[in-house]
């Protein structure tokens, strides 16, 4: 952690006004202003909440891409609005025949620092407009990342954030998915007591046992396989069956986000799309369905692994409690495939749900709670 | 910190802003345990009648005494971030030297039964013990 040390303490929160206590009506002391961040930084797209500490209020909540547009040399004045020199995520992608688009997270890790860089000053701008806040934030990273993909994040935080705490997104996701109101309720069932969470993003898939205590490495499986490499695997096959198409990849994910499915052929799926001007009508049944059900045979294996890692006391309510979230939620059928290949390999009375339209917050959500609740010392202090 | 400084820094106040120092000092242990409401309530309630009370008996209320206030409230903000830093530092050092890895061991459990709600005994766990059981584990480089 070369980028960390113990310094000199911030400045508390919040401070009482000595005018206040005193009972003068001279003007308070103004407080310093802190705000706290929750953030999943995605391949695709990143969530924002922020909120001040102390409260449970959320003041700031975006979805927005995750990337960076650096408008090309040479575009005459005016074309961009402001004449900024860099635009981010739907900017960016709306401006995309004038900047240079880059992702900086590839597989849910930093592959362009300068972009990461760049993307959580905007993740602060966003928060925080005024520039001024001693801003602290919970990043999810993905399940068993190592030292070197965590170290990127703080080096893109440093100067950005005051302080920082890097937590693994499934177990976010379970936090964020707690319902804190029902939480001491008789037959609320506590996802953070006993769940098996399967988060698909677009860089992985992670699974993560949540059984009351912080996961260990064991308890955690991240895969390479995710919305991304789907949308790899339809490109090719579209290429393969329709020659010269021109669909680029961003068209292909917007196929698939509408499309995705696993389980039997859904044939004939006819699809309009646009090419070359023209528009045509190409039949994406098989061409969707193979590329969607890899992730379930990539899943299922790290699913039962799991299942097998848990004790035989707490199994049988396990079974009852797998969570999908994340973007992969959304194929359709991944509920329903899981839990039918659970219980045509004998597993007793599988239950797998969706989290629900929340998918896309659920991490950064459990991130601003995590943000919260934090202890003092627990949080990694960023020097400039 | 030395250890003489921290003995004199743990020395009493006198009368009557000894109240007002122990309060101060509760609110920055609660900030630093990430209660925050808890140290807010405190602040606006209790912190606030032991320094009027102080200043009055005192030379007043105004600007000397606002300027005490503000230095003992930095001053034990200061204390207890450097007690939390030194207790960062003095607990793996003490559990290598004395060859007790018993306990990092024990805050970043392997849980060989893998038995759900393992935790706190009688109730839901903090999310500030979730943390503290996953940077145990980075210590221990579980992880």
């Amino acid at each position: 952690m070369s980028t960390l040390t113990i310094e000199k303490p911030l400045a508390p929160p919040s401070s009482p006004s000595p005018a206040a206590i005193a009972g003068a009506p001279r003007p308070a002391m103004p407080k310093p202003s802190s705000l706290l961040i929750g953030l999943d930084l995605g391949t695709n797209k990143s969530c924002i909440l922020a909120g001040p500490p102390g409260s449970t209020d959320i003041t700031v909540s975006k979805v927005i891409p995750s990337v960076v547009g650096y408008v090309k040399d040479g575009i005459v004045d005016g074309i961009i609005t402001g004449n900024v020199r860099i635009l981010y995520g739907e900017d960016a992608l709306r401006q995309r025949l004038h900047v240079d688009l880059v992702a900086p997270l590839e597989q849910g890790v930093i592959a362009h620092p300068e972009a990461a860089r760049d993307f959580m000053q905007h993740v602060r701008q966003l928060a925080d407009s005024s520039g001024r806040a001693e801003i602290r934030a919970v990043v999810g990273v993905p399940a068993n990342t190592e030292e070197q993909a965590r170290e990127r994040i703080r080096k893109a935080a440093q100067g950005v954030f005051s302080r920082i705490l890097l937590i693994p997104e499934p177990f976010l996701a379970a936090l964020g998915f707690r319902d804190d109101s029902r939480v001491k309720q008789s037959g609320y069932v506590d996802p953070v007591v006993n769940s098996l969470f399967i988060d698909i993003g677009a860089g992985t898939s992670d699974l993560c046992l949540v059984q009351g205590y912080f996961p260990t490495r064991e308890d955690q499986i991240s895969i390479p396989f995710a919305g991304d490499a789907i949308d790899s695997i339809l490109h090719d096959g579209l290429d393969r069956t329709y020659p010269n198409n021109g669909l680029s990849r961003l068209s292909v994910r917007e196929i698939k986000e509408a499309h995705a499915y696993v389980g039997p052929s859904r044939k004939p799926l006819d699809i309009k799309v646009v090419i070359g001007g023209k528009g045509r009508t190409l039949e994406l049944g098989d061409a969707i369905g193979n590329a969607c059900n890899i992730l379930i045979d990539k899943i299922y294996p790290a699913l039962t692994a799991l299942i097998a890692a848990s004790s035989s006391d707490s199994v049988v309510t396990l079974l009852q409690n797998i969570i999908i979230t994340g973007g992969g939620s959304q194929i359709r059928g991944i509920d329903t495939v899981l839990q039918r290949r659970l219980s045509d390999d004998g597993y007793e009375s599988p239950k797998v749900r969706l989290a629900g339209q929340d998918f896309q917050r659920y991490v950064a959500l459990g991130a601003l709670k995590a943000a919260r609740a934090a202890r003092e010392n627990q949080w990694q202090v960023l020097l400039e | 910190m030395t250890l003489n400084a921290l003995v004199e820094s743990l020395r009493p106040l006198e009368p009557p802003w000894s109240e007002v120092g122990r309060t101060c000092r509760r609110i920055c242990l609660l900030r630093a345990a990430g209660r925050y409401a808890e140290a807010q309530r405190i602040e606006d309630t209790e912190l606030a009648a032991a320094a009027a009370k102080a200043s009055r008996e005192g030379s007043g209320p105004g600007p000397e005494a606002d300027a005490r206030l503000a230095t003992m409230l930095a001053g034990e903000a200061e204390r207890v971030a450097a007690a939390v830093a030194f207790a960062e530092i003095l607990a793996p050092m003490l559990s290598e030297r004395l060859g007790d890895r018993a306990a990092i061991h024990a805050q970043a459990p392997k849980h060989p039964h893998r038995g759900p709600g393992t935790g706190a005994p009688g109730g839901v766990r903090g999310i500030a013990d979730f943390i503290e059981e996953m940077l145990a584990q980075d210590r221990a480089g579980t992880r």
